[in-house]
């Protein structure tokens, strides 16, 4: 049964404008939403509502993450931009991160099954579900959130016990051999960007996933709704489905991302779920 | 040509020029002896048709165009000539008087029939025989003649009428010498062996003996047993002067005064000698043994024969440069003319009847005659003339030689069987054959064909003399040419004696005939356990600059393997894919095959991953992670050394890896090297790919279970493609599966290397129905699978999905159905219903060599119905549909017949 937790990936970089990334657009890799493998002209055969949350006033705050609490989704999207990788062990965690964004938005549909079937339908979908055979998923843009005038502000040079304050957990490290190294440095070297936007920040995705034709009884799938028939090709009697909603670590793995907890803090904070890509070295 | 001068050059025609005039004098002196004695006209109009020819020859600038010099000392040496005609025998033609030598023109008109039917030029030619020039005309041109020899050979001492006079008196009487020689020799081998004992004897060219220099040497070896294994090294001094034989053995050159001992059985003799070398001396009739004072610790060397058809074509991976195969065909053209009479070769003047020894390194190219060391016979053979169906052998020969592989056996046999067939297929044989730039080479072989046609009679002097001055003028003397115009002016028989390869290595030497005896030593390409890592190749510990050879090849003597070759050739090296249009109907026919791979893997079971991380390396253009299907599967890739640096912007590697990670197991992971900017492979850094492979070979590097080689080259060529070479032994000794392309050229030119390497597994392509694509080559090789119409992870401008053909695209997909393999074996400890045999763990390491895995391959991949055939067309569906119970049963009764390492 599908959550009522709504999963947000996060944008890969700070500088996608919202153009870039298309509501309703097919994309082949979850983590690069601005490549789409539909038709530029997908999206306008969007045939149900299109919600646009209103604005929200102001928000800001540090990027923290501990264990207790929950980050909210923009403080990790800037955590993340910021100082990549995944949260729970920065490499830079004596850092302090406060940011600021002036407005947010989001805009999001729910597809309908004749989408799914168009979408399914569009040639670049179909040669890319072809490459991958039976259970080739691919992705529907269904969610976008989007931010303003966004102030970033890095402070670097902070000791452990200024970092710690951020929440972060630090690894204490034990030396039995040699001096035990400390360094405390009194000065702080503070970095500051504007970044006028708007920007995507986080978007939401709907799985779609090929199936041979008589094996979805089979599938783990079993929620999925069959959409589409024969969108691999002619000659392949495959059909498209909707796969289940629900977004677990373990569908993740595949995309060397993790999923974390956290705040819609535009929507109410309403729990969500936050998937982070992982730095590919 | 002016233009072309300089010592280099000018060595190079004077190599030429001796050839010629050696010719040239040899005829003269025959015809003359000849014509003097017949008087006939037929014999008179020939003597001085051979002295014109040259005449013209000069004229027309066929020697002079080489080297001014040259060209000014042939001018004086025609006027010379022409001056010992001035005393009025030939009187000049009307028609010649403004020829720059009128009588000389006036000689040759009446030759060439010009003024044929004309009594008084025959008169005049008859005359000419008299001719008693005067002493100043004959001291004018023995000055030219002296000029010209110290031009030709560089030596103020030598002269040019000894060269001359020598060399075919020598040539003559070699053969006879020989026979003499191992009769008086078989006198001394009184033991009880079965059959008699051999003499391998080394040719050479003989081209040095002067009449001065009383002896010969020839080098060779002695059997030991008839029957078994062994030779000895001798060298064998004939002396040319007397009539009577007498020659020594001994071998090298000992500073220490030796004493003499009697023997009398050769065959203890030399099995009891404990030295390197055996030193005998023969004197009359009696065989006697040198014994040096000096120590001689050394052991004799492992000596084994091996036919020219195993040593050059069938076990040889290394090619043998242009200058050594032009070098081996001057010596074996010059030994031809010693040995074309029996009994010398009876296994015929082919490529199985000849021969070269090798010790436990490397293989010598000096060509080798083996005979029988028997009594004299009532008469001896006097059978040395050259025949036109001898002729047709040495061009099928040199054509093989230039090849460096045997022509069509089938079609030999079938076309020996008639000379006008035989020649026939020849003449489409050297047409068929890519000749590059070596023109003179080719020119050698069809003047072969050519002479082959003339006439020839059973016992006429003038014929044979005419064919053997053909033979030496139009094919000794053109791969002379070229030759020299390589190396220089260093001697074929010095530069044959440096010429080796590395040795080769067979479980039986076809060419092996009842009455020869020769080592072998079964070849093994399998080991019972994964080795551990050896150390690493000495060209990859120490990474020397390394640069395509694109001139000369030094010509210096080699020590051991290292063969020259005259470029890399680059428009031989490619990816293997094709340039074919591909059509809807084998899109949808490999759609299927792809649709049949989906099936059956949806209903199995997914393969249990084990501890061990299958890994496949792929060298290619490199892997274009933006693709969107390939950066979905980025976690199973890794770029070596770094993503930046293994971007593909040619398409074939991405297309390579796409197969790979859609058709291998999902828990197999690929690494990708970029060994070229394209997939034609310019500028391609050989060392690169050897460093490449050798990374991927070896735990300190990254070490995986397969490589994929969708490249290859036409030729395997030193020094240039050694490092890879080396880099692939380095791979198998570590237990690293090699997978290479076959190649596109169909049966054309044959599998490319380094699919052709034994210890390689060379791929093949088919259509999805299991039949060998027309372009791919790999006739003889086993493992066939699809390669047409196969798809790839790109689109076209219309997004429809681009698909490719060639054995590029097979080898892939070979290479996934191998790793299929292996995952299900390194799964097998996660079976809990599946009894596994206890030598499972044994056998297992056995998978990662070629043999075994091309076995298990052929046998659990393939259509029960298609096992008989020699060539397997392999895929998934076999494996994947049946009982891992079977599967493994198979398996392992499959590796248990592979031999251990």
């Amino acid at each position: 049964m599908a959550s009522t937790r709504k999963t947000y990936f996060l944008a890969p970089s700070w500088d996608i404008g919202p153009a870039e990334i298309a509501l309703g657009s097919v994309v082949a890799n979850p983590k690069v939403p601005h490549r789409p493998l539909s038709a530029g002209t997908l999206p306008d055969d969007i045939d149900s509502a299109i919600v646009n949350t209103p604005p929200a006033d102001k928000c800001s705050g540090f990027a923290k993450l501990s264990g207790a609490w929950s980050l909210g989704l923009f403080a990790t999207f800037v955590h993340f931009v910021t100082l990549g990788g995944k949260l729970a062990h920065s490499r830079k965690s004596a850092s302090e991160i406060r940011y600021s964004c002036d407005t947010m938005g989001t805009r999001r549909f729910v597809p309908s099954s004749t989408y799914v079937t168009k979408a399914a339908h569009d040639k670049g979908v179909q040669a890319f579900l072809s490459m991958g055979g039976p259970g080739s998923e691919v992705f529907v843009i269904t969610g976008i959130k989007t931010g303003y005038n966004i102030t970033i502000t890095t402070s670097e040079g902070k000791d452990v016990a200024s970092a710690a304050q951020l929440g972060v957990d630090i690894p204490i490290i034990q030396t039995t051999v040699g001096p035990k190294a400390e360094h405390r440095s009194e000065s702080q070297q503070e970095h500051r960007q504007h970044i006028e936007g708007p920007i995507v920040f986080a978007y939401q995705l709907e799985r779609l996933r090929q199936t041979r034709k008589g094996a979805i009884s089979n599938s783990e799938h079993t929620s999925g709704a069959m959409l589409g028939q024969g969108a691999t090709g002619e000659h392949h009697d495959n059909q498209v489905e909707i796969a289940d909603t629900e977004w677990t670590s373990v569908a993740l793995e595949g995309l060397q991302s993790a999923l974390v907890k956290g705040i819609d803090e535009h929507e109410d904070e309403q729990d969500c779920s936050i998937v982070v890509p992982d730095i590919v070295e | 040509m002016a233009s072309l001068q300089g010592d280099a050059v000018l060595e190079r025609r004077v190599v030429l020029l001796r050839a010629i005039l050696d010719t040239f004098a040899s005829a003269a002196a025959k015809r003359y002896e000849h014509a003097k004695v017949a008087r006939h006209p037929t014999k008179i109009r020939m003597f001085w048709g051979d002295i014109t020819q040259q005449y013209q020859l000069i004229l027309e600038g066929q020697w002079s165009r080489l080297c001014p010099k040259n060209n000014e000392l042939l001018i004086g040496l025609l006027g010379a000539l022409e001056s010992i005609f001035r005393g009025g025998t030939v009187s000049i033609a009307e028609e010649c008087i403004n020829a720059s030598f009128p009588r000389l023109e006036t000689l040759r008109q009446i030759i060439n029939g010009v003024l044929a039917n004309d009594t008084a030029g025959l008169s005049h030619l008859l005359r000419a025989l008299d001719e008693q020039p005067a002493q100043s005309s004959r001291t004018n041109l023995m000055e030219h003649l002296r000029q010209l020899a110290d031009v030709l050979a560089g030596d103020e001492q030598q002269s040019i009428e000894a060269e001359s006079t020598v060399f075919p008196q020598v040539r003559r009487r070699l053969a006879p010498f020989l026979l003499n020689m191992l009769a008086v020799v078989s006198n001394h081998w009184t033991c009880k062996c079965a059959l008699p004992h051999r003499a391998a004897l080394f040719m050479c060219t003989h081209r040095h003996v002067a009449e001065e220099d009383s002896t010969v040497t020839i080098h060779g070896l002695l059997s030991t047993k008839a029957n078994e294994i062994g030779w000895h090294a001798t060298s064998m001094n004939v002396d040319t002067k007397r009539s009577q034989v007498r020659t020594r053995f001994d071998l090298p050159a000992s500073t220490s005064i030796p004493t003499r001992r009697k023997i009398r059985d050769l065959c203890s003799t030399i099995e009891n000698s404990a030295t390197q070398t055996l030193k005998l001396d023969l004197d009359g009739r009696k065989l006697l043994q040198l014994m040096s004072s000096a120590k001689d610790n050394s052991s004799p060397p492992d000596m084994e024969l091996v036919s020219l058809a195993n040593g050059l074509f069938a076990l040889q991976e290394t090619e043998l440069g242009i200058a050594g195969k032009l070098c081996l065909c001057i010596v074996l053209s010059y030994s031809m003319l010693d040995f074309c009479g029996e009994p010398w070769f009876p296994a015929g003047w082919t490529n199985s009847g000849i021969h070269f020894f090798q010790d436990n390194k490397v293989l010598r190219l000096r060509p080798m005659l083996v005979t029988p060391v028997q009594p004299a016979r009532d008469t001896l053979s006097t059978n040395s003339v050259v025949m036109p169906s001898l002729l047709l052998s040495h061009a099928a020969l040199m054509m093989e030689i230039y090849r460096q592989s045997p022509l069509s056996k089938y079609e030999l046999t079938r076309a020996a069987e008639n000379r006008i067939t035989y020649r026939a297929f020849l003449r489409s044989s050297l047409q068929d054959t890519n000749w590059d730039v070596h023109e003179r080479f080719k020119q050698a072989v069809q003047s072969c064909l050519d002479i082959s046609e003339m006439e020839w009679v059973c016992g006429d002097a003038e014929v044979e003399g005419r064919l053997d001055s053909a033979f030496c003028q139009r094919v000794i003397g053109m791969l002379l040419s070229d030759f020299t115009a390589i190396c220089g002016a260093i001697e074929p028989d010095v530069f044959i004696s440096s010429l080796c390869l590395p040795r080769v290595e067979s479980s039986s030497d076809n060419s092996k005939t009842p009455q020869l005896s020769v080592e072998v030593r079964p070849r093994i390409n399998s080991r019972v356990t994964r080795p551990t890592p050896s150390p690493k190749p000495a060209h990859l510990r120490a990474h020397s600059p390394w640069k395509a050879s694109g001139g000369r090849p030094a010509v210096e003597p080699r020590e051991s393997g290292r063969s020259t070759v005259s470029s890399l050739g680059l428009s031989y090296e490619r990816f293997f894919d094709t340039d074919e249009v591909v059509s809807v109907e084998q899109i949808r026919e490999s759609g299927l095959w792809f649709q049949r791979f989906d099936e059956v893997k949806a209903k199995m079971p997914r393969m249990t991953a084990s501890s061990h991380q299958l890994k496949i390396a792929i060298l290619d253009t490199g892997i274009d992670l933006e693709n969107s299907w390939l950066s979905c599967h980025a976690r199973r890739i890794r770029c070596w050394p770094d993503a930046g640096s293994c971007k593909d912007t040619d398409g074939h590697g991405t297309d390579i890896a796409y197969l790979l990670l859609r058709l291998a197991p999902e828990d197999v992971h690929i690494r990708v090297a970029k060994i070229a900017q394209s997939r034609f492979l310019r500028n391609v850094d050989i060392l690169a790919i050897a460093k490449a492979i050798e990374h991927f070979s070896d735990h300190r590097g990254e070490k995986v279970d397969i490589i994929n080689l969708s490249f290859g080259f036409a030729i395997y060529k030193t020094p240039e493609l050694r490092p890879i070479w080396l880099a692939i032994r380095y791979a198998r000794d570590n237990g690293v599966l090699i997978f290479a392309a076959a190649g596109n050229e169909g049966a054309n030119d044959g599998v490319a290397w380094p699919a052709k390497l034994s210890d390689v597994v060379c791929v093949s392509a088919a259509n999805s129905y299991g039949r060998p694509a027309g372009f791919s080559s790999g006739e003889g090789h086993r493992v066939w699978t699809l390669g047409v119409s196969t798809p790839t992870c790109r689109t076209d401008d219309k997004q429809r999905i681009i698909h490719r053909s060639g054995t590029s695209f097979s080898t892939p997909i070979a290479v996934a159905i191998a790793a299929t393999v292996l995952a299900f074996m390194e799964g097998l400890g996660n079976e809990k219903d599946l009894l596994v045999p206890q030598d499972c763990e044994d056998l297992k390491s056995r998978l990662w060599t070629k043999t075994g895995m091309e076995r298990v391959l052929c046998r659990t991949c393939v259509p029960s119905e298609s096992l008989e055939h020699r060539l397997s067309y392999i895929t998934h569906v076999p494996f994947l549909t049946m009982s891992a119970f079977s599967r493994l049963g198979i398996i392992l009764n499959e590796l248990r017949s592979v031999p251990e390492g």
